[in-house]
């Protein structure tokens, strides 16, 4: 499904991440876990193209990445970043349709209220722009947009990262619930350990650039390989 | 053998048909006055005649002339010495040599008036002190001199004119408008003045004699293209001294104190003096004439925008996508922002010629760059994160521009164009320099003759202008941008 072989990604001279080769488990959620700057955002930028790894190779549905043709791969990929990203522009509906308008200039559909009821948004929200609406709730137009073309793959830039915890907890269910509808695979960067463990069927640790374990969640938090690993369990639990 | 004449006199008939004498004029009551003079002498021996007036002084009159953009306009002798040739003392017939050979003009014979500079008192004043010549003044050390900033400064001004008389004074600066005003009050005893000012005759002032000739000879006359038509030149010939400065003085007198129209004024100058009957055109009512300048107004002003919009717009983000040639091309549109206006429209002549194009493109670069500096600084407003999820969805960096980066850069955007456009109002008016009309053919001509309703019938109608603009950008804001997103206003 998703595949990287011997990947580097660096910026003057300097790696973000090094050496890595991963193969992503397909319709499972794995977690990538890390502390800042230990380049899991990078990591999502390289599979969703965003970037080229100056080393190695990412493959996403069986296919090495061609950079010509991204939109037509992104399509198939949702996308959701810290903070939601919504366009300040339009609308609910249209922010959450905007995938559809992209692959070919549709219209927001009957797919747009499907979407804001399994997430438990009033209908009633879909002329409204996004500042009319509370961070978690965004959020949540944030999940739908990146949903609305029914992906196979979906990537979560640290998705609930600016929510307070009663939120996060809501969200973190809707993802749950999501999975089991429909299962897909979902690569969500987090720096949160307890996050990862309620969510993720895998989990990628990565500290300055290189993979510390990469296993079943319940494998990583019983028996943690690196010190970084444990000082990540240890940070995340005890707070 | 009939027939032949008839044939030779329809060739004749059609050529002068088809010839178009343009016509130039300094903006100012005399140059408007014998300007019209001309055209009415040349209109009613069959010439069709355009008039550019309002044309913005020496530089612009004489570079349209070169360039042919005028086939003629009146001069004086001095000026052409002075600043065209850069010599002193020229005899006049040499001075019409030198023109022929290094720029292919001519003048005529002078018109018999010397438009000079001179100093001027009340007749009381001159009576009572007994001073009648700039060298009587020396020996009255305590006179209160006021003098025009421009003649302060100029060449043959004060400085040197008290040099050479040896005059003790010290002169004070102040508004040539004003200066007759303060010297009926006797604010000031003596104040400079151009010879044939109508204020002279009306005012019943003693013009010194200039005992040492301090003054050059401003004789004027007819400025033309060498290769002007012959039979128009031999109909110019006909005003070779027949205005003496008398007349001249009056003429100015009958336009500043009488109201009267320079068509009526020139109309009844050739009517007395060369017995020539002209039909001066009919008077237009004051609501068609300000309603076809603004007009002209609008469509210098639109134009010039709409191609800064078509331009500039693109340009932008074109500059956006190339981030390392765009600050180079902000310094240079912000250059011809610093260009004043009427260096640039008279920059224009020599490539656009004068009228309605070279006022257009003069328009166009004023605009570039408040519509290019905010379409720049619109689009890279634009939150970063937006941008990148634009990227992640698949969007093409057209989609990108299109569906996220210009709608969200469109509120400063709106203003750049806004700002351009209020801009443009205001500078249209200065387009009447180079002889493009519009509303700041009234404002020039205004400034010229001191007469207050004919400034203010320019210059409100330019005002309500601006104010409609900006309204207009206000509702054109509320359509295209969302009530959340539009600056504060």
């Amino acid at each position: 499904m998703v595949e990287l072989t011997e990947v580097s990604h660096g910026y003057g001279g300097q790696e973000v991440l090094t050496n890595l080769t991963i193969r992503f488990q397909e319709n499972k959620i794995t977690a990538i876990i890390g502390k800042s700057g230990s380049g899991k955002s990078t990591l999502l930028q390289l599979i969703n193209g965003l970037l080229r790894p100056s080393k190695g190779q990412v493959s996403v549905f069986n296919q090495p990445l061609n950079y010509n043709q991204t939109t037509a791969l992104r399509l198939r990929m949702g996308y959701m970043v810290q903070g939601t990203g919504l366009f300040p522009h339009l609308t609910i509906a249209q922010n959450i349709a905007i995938a559809g308008k992209v692959r070919d200039n549709s219209q927001p559909g009957a797919r747009v209220n499907e979407l804001m009821e399994l997430v438990g948004l009033p209908s009633s929200y879909q002329p409204k722009y996004p500042y009319e609406l509370s961070g978690g709730e965004q959020q949540r137009v944030g999940i739908c947009r990146a949903l609305y073309l029914n992906p196979p793959l979906l990537l979560m830039d640290e998705p609930m990262g600016a929510l307070d915890p009663i939120t996060r907890q809501d969200i973190q269910q809707e993802i749950v619930k999501l999975q089991h509808l429909a299962p897909r695979t979902m690569l969500l960067v987090t720096h949160d350990m307890r996050e990862a463990k309620k969510l993720a069927d895998f989990i990628l640790v990565l500290d300055r650039g290189k993979v510390q374990q990469f296993d079943r969640a319940s494998n990583v938090i019983s028996e943690p390989a690196t010190q970084a690993v444990r000082d990540l369990i240890n940070a995340s639990l005890d707070s | 053998m009939k027939k032949f004449f008839l044939i030779g006199f329809l060739l004749v008939a059609h050529a002068m048909a088809g010839q178009t004498i343009h016509v130039g004029a300094k903006h100012f009551n005399e140059g408007y006055i014998l300007s019209e003079i001309i055209a009415q002498l040349l209109e009613s021996e069959g010439f069709a005649v355009e008039r550019h007036y309002n044309l913005g002084g020496t530089l612009v009159c004489f570079e349209a002339l070169r360039n042919r953009a005028i086939d003629v306009y009146p001069e004086y002798s001095g000026t052409l010495t002075a600043e065209i040739l850069k010599e002193s003392n020229m005899e006049y017939a040499s001075m019409n040599a030198a023109l022929q050979e290094r720029y292919g003009l001519e003048v005529s014979a002078p018109y018999g008036f010397n438009n000079s500079y001179a100093l001027v008192c009340t007749r009381d004043f001159s009576t009572r002190t007994k001073i009648l010549s700039i060298a009587d003044l020396k020996n009255h050390p305590e006179l209160k001199i006021g003098m025009s900033y421009e003649f302060l400064k100029r060449e043959d001004g004060w400085e040197n004119l008290a040099k050479k008389y040896a005059l003790p004074q010290k002169a004070v600066g102040l508004e040539h408008g004003l200066a007759y005003q303060a010297l009926t009050e006797t604010k000031i005893d003596i104040t400079d003045a151009y010879s044939t000012d109508g204020e002279i005759s009306q005012y019943g002032l003693i013009v010194l004699k200039d005992d040492q000739n301090f003054f050059p000879a401003y004789q004027a006359t007819s400025l033309y293209q060498k290769n002007l038509d012959a039979r128009a030149k031999k109909i110019l010939s006909r005003l070779d001294g027949q205005i003496d400065e008398k007349a001249m003085q009056a003429m100015n007198g009958e336009v500043l104190y009488e109201k009267k129209t320079f068509a009526e004024v020139a109309a009844s100058f050739l009517s007395t003096k060369l017995k020539i009957t002209t039909q001066s055109g009919q008077p237009t009512s004051v609501a068609n004439d300000v309603i076809s300048k603004t007009g002209t107004h609008l469509l210098l002003t639109f134009s010039a925008l709409l191609a800064a919009i078509l331009f500039a717009v693109p340009l932008g983000i074109w500059l956006y996508w190339k981030p390392r040639v765009s600050n180079g091309i902000l310094y240079f549109t912000g250059l011809l922002q610093t260009i004043p206006s009427i260096a640039l429209l008279a920059i224009m002549i020599p490539v656009f010629g004068i009228g309605t194009w070279p006022a257009i493109v003069a328009l166009f670069l004023y605009a570039l760059l408040p519509i290019l500096r905010n379409t720049l600084a619109g689009l890279r407003s634009v939150d970063p994160l937006v941008k990148k999820v634009a990227d992640g969805i698949g969007m093409t960096r057209f989609q990108k521009l299109k569906w996220v980066e210009l709608p969200l850069a469109m509120p400063m955007l709106l203003t750049g164009i806004r700002t351009a456009a209020v801009i443009n109002v205001g500078t249209a008016t200065l387009a009447a320099f180079i002889g493009a009309g519009g509303l700041g053919e009234f404002i020039v001509t205004g400034l010229a003759l001191n007469n207050t309703s004919l400034i203010l019938r320019g210059a409100i109608p330019a005002a309500v202008l601006a104010i409609l603009i900006e309204i207009a950008f206000t509702l054109l804001e509320k359509v295209w941008v969302p009530k959340h997103l539009r600056g504060s206003k």
